[in-house]
């Protein structure tokens, strides 16, 4: 338990509103357990939303206003707005055929070869610079009413495409819209669309797990489970990290790993104690931990078996971890506590457990290494089921290594295992 | 947005028929009058229209939409001069005395609250926008939001706490 208070207090906020990343909301979570005014804090930030919400608005209209619909993109077909309709086809047919623009605007241009708006002075490229860009696009500016965002056709490279073609001398019978002194209405689009730089962020397709080299044989095995489908990116990663570890350890393989040359045992003593005053006797053997171990953990536990002693008189009564070097001193201590029998030395050798439990550890390690690997790359759309997974996978990485480090306890620690009479 | 600005005019039928409710929902609890808070819903549905050509992909469209509502609703509070506390109070005064309505008190509790950490906290609360989207819309660091939303929730938790739940209030 935590006796130092490291999180504050607006993080318990955000632990509460779901913003924390998924090592912290492990942290924060296990210091709530402890902290009982974090958890106040908690309870009472839920309680502000709850009566915030009693304010309930209900929806508008829902027809889409005529301004919006009129104010969205026309029919690809141009033609009709032409007032001149021969002159339409001074544009590229495909100017004309990629579709609609966003707004309507309305330009009067004279069309005069040299002036104004037939210049042929670079005007800045919206589309290039967007492609460069990767700056968020910032809302526009409004001064209370509908922005003003009319741009010159030019400003576009394909504007200028147009231009220059909308330049060429009358063929055929048509007329020419940069004809001396004519004026052109257009009623256009501000000016043709261009498709989308190459370099642009739009969403990407699902693209394969990349295999890491495996480190080791045991790598090998576990790699070839975390197989990405197109239609179930992180399905495999998810189920890894939501799998029980004891279904871990399967998914880890056979134990035909590096075997170790020799057992490791964990010593194991069941005893029963028969004591007159059951109340004493537990005491006695909580300080008799107190001067085994000097560790509070112990006495916790024994604390905890004591209170399912009334329920379940003939249940094991208490569990205490001693050193193995100090096993027999203990065993001693308990015979100047009760009489103590039937004796039973348990060894178990922990070297199987210890090597799936080891190898659950290096699989859920390197699947977290790919899946940070992967979201270092990743498209905006697949973060989110990413960092899902991540956040599964630490969560049971932390299991698995707490369950290694109670192993690796129980080569250090023999267990006496005591049933109160 | 892409698909319309390539010319998919459904995409942005969808788009409106989507984010209709939360943006007409966004203005009828910041602006009093009803027939003024469909126009500035409008008005925002218009402003994404002719955005649509300088919009980027690389936040997430909320973060832009609703960042282009606060525009519009505070290029109108400029223009009319209105803080946003005016509207809050100027619904029916809750009746004190006997039950408070809660619906009220929670209007009144907010207007008692800073502008900025009150919209912070109502974008939270009422429009669901994450941290990072609440930072893009109004334009402040991440760290900003919250730390104005934790002292918005601080201000609102001995108001709205302490006072006893009235019976027959649904929700």
């Amino acid at each position: 338990m935590t006796t130092t208070h490291d999180v504050s207090r607006d993080e318990v906020m955000a632990y509460v509103d779901g913003e924390l990343s998924p090592a912290r909301l492990v942290s924060v979570e296990a210091h709530l357990v402890g902290c009982e005014a974090c958890r106040t804090l908690s309870e009472e930030l839920r309680a502000v939303s709850a009566r915030l919400q009693a304010w309930d608005v209900e929806g508008g209209p829902s027809a889409m206003p005529r301004a919006i619909r009129d104010a969205m993109a026309p029919p690809r077909s141009r033609w009709a707005f032409w007032p001149i309709g021969p002159v339409a086809t001074g544009w590229p047919r495909w100017g004309l055929a990629a579709g609609s623009l966003a707004g309507v605007l309305l330009v009067v241009v004279m069309a005069r070869p040299g002036g104004p708006f037939w210049s042929t002075t670079p005007m800045p490229v919206e589309e290039s610079a967007d492609a460069r860009s990767s700056q968020v696009s910032s809302p526009p500016e409004v001064a209370g009413e509908v922005p003003e965002t009319r741009e010159r056709p030019e400003s576009r490279p394909a504007a200028q495409e147009s231009v220059a073609a909308a330049e060429q001398p009358v063929v055929g019978g048509r007329a020419n819209q940069s004809a001396p002194g004519r004026e052109v209405v257009k009623v256009a689009e501000a000016a043709p669309p261009v498709p989308p730089p190459p370099a642009a962020p739009v969403i990407t397709t699902t693209r394969p797990l990349a295999a890491a080299p495996p480190p080791a044989a045991v790598a090998a095995s576990a790699q070839q489970r975390i197989v990405v489908a197109p239609n179930e990116r992180f399905a495999s990663e998810l189920a890894f990290a939501r799998a029980d570890p004891a279904v871990l350890l399967d998914l880890a393989g056979s134990s035909a790993g590096a075997p170790l040359d020799e057992t490791v045992p964990a010593r194991e003593v069941h005893l029963t104690l028969a004591v007159a005053d059951v109340a004493a006797a537990r005491a006695a053997v909580e300080e008799l931990v107190r001067d085994v171990e000097g560790r509070q953990e112990a006495a916790a536990q024994l604390g905890v078996a004591a209170d399912r002693r009334a329920a379940t008189p003939d249940a094991d009564d208490a569990v205490l971890r001693v050193p193995v070097g100090r096993l027999d001193a203990a065993l001693e201590k308990l015979r100047a506590i009760g009489e103590v029998g039937d004796v039973e030395r348990q060894d178990v050798d922990l070297r199987a457990e210890l090597v799936e439990a080891a190898r659950a550890v290096a699989v859920a390690e390197q699947t977290e290494e790919q899946l940070t690997t992967r979201r270092a790359a990743a498209a905006e759309d697949d973060i989110a089921g990413l960092d899902r997974a991540l956040g599964l996978t630490r969560e049971q990485l932390v299991t698995l290594r707490a369950n290694l480090r109670l192993l690796r306890e129980r080569q250090s620690l023999a267990r006496i295992v005591i049933r109160f009479r | 947005m892409l698909a319309y600005r390539s010319g998919e005019r459904e995409a942005f039928a969808e788009l409106f028929g989507r984010y209709r409710d939360p943006i007409w929902r966004f203005f009828r609890r910041r602006v009093f009058d009803e027939t003024r808070a469909e126009e500035l819903a409008q008005e925002t549905f218009l402003a994404v229209l002719q955005a649509a050509k300088r919009y980027q992909p690389s936040a997430a469209f909320r973060s832009y939409l609703f960042g282009i509502a606060f525009n519009v609703l505070m290029a109108w509070r400029r223009k009319t001069r209105r803080l946003g506390e005016q509207e809050m109070a100027d619904l029916d005064p809750p009746d004190r005395t006997t039950d408070p309505d809660q619906i009220l008190w929670v209007r009144h509790a907010l207007a008692g609250l800073d502008p900025m950490d009150r919209e912070v906290l109502m974008l939270r609360e009422y429009e669901q926008l994450s941290y990072d989207e609440i930072a893009g819309a109004i334009g402040v660091p991440t760290g900003t939001v919250r730390s104005r939303l934790f002292r918005a929730r601080m201000a609102l938790r001995e108001k709205l706490v302490a006072q006893p739940q009235p019976l027959g209030v649904e929700r």
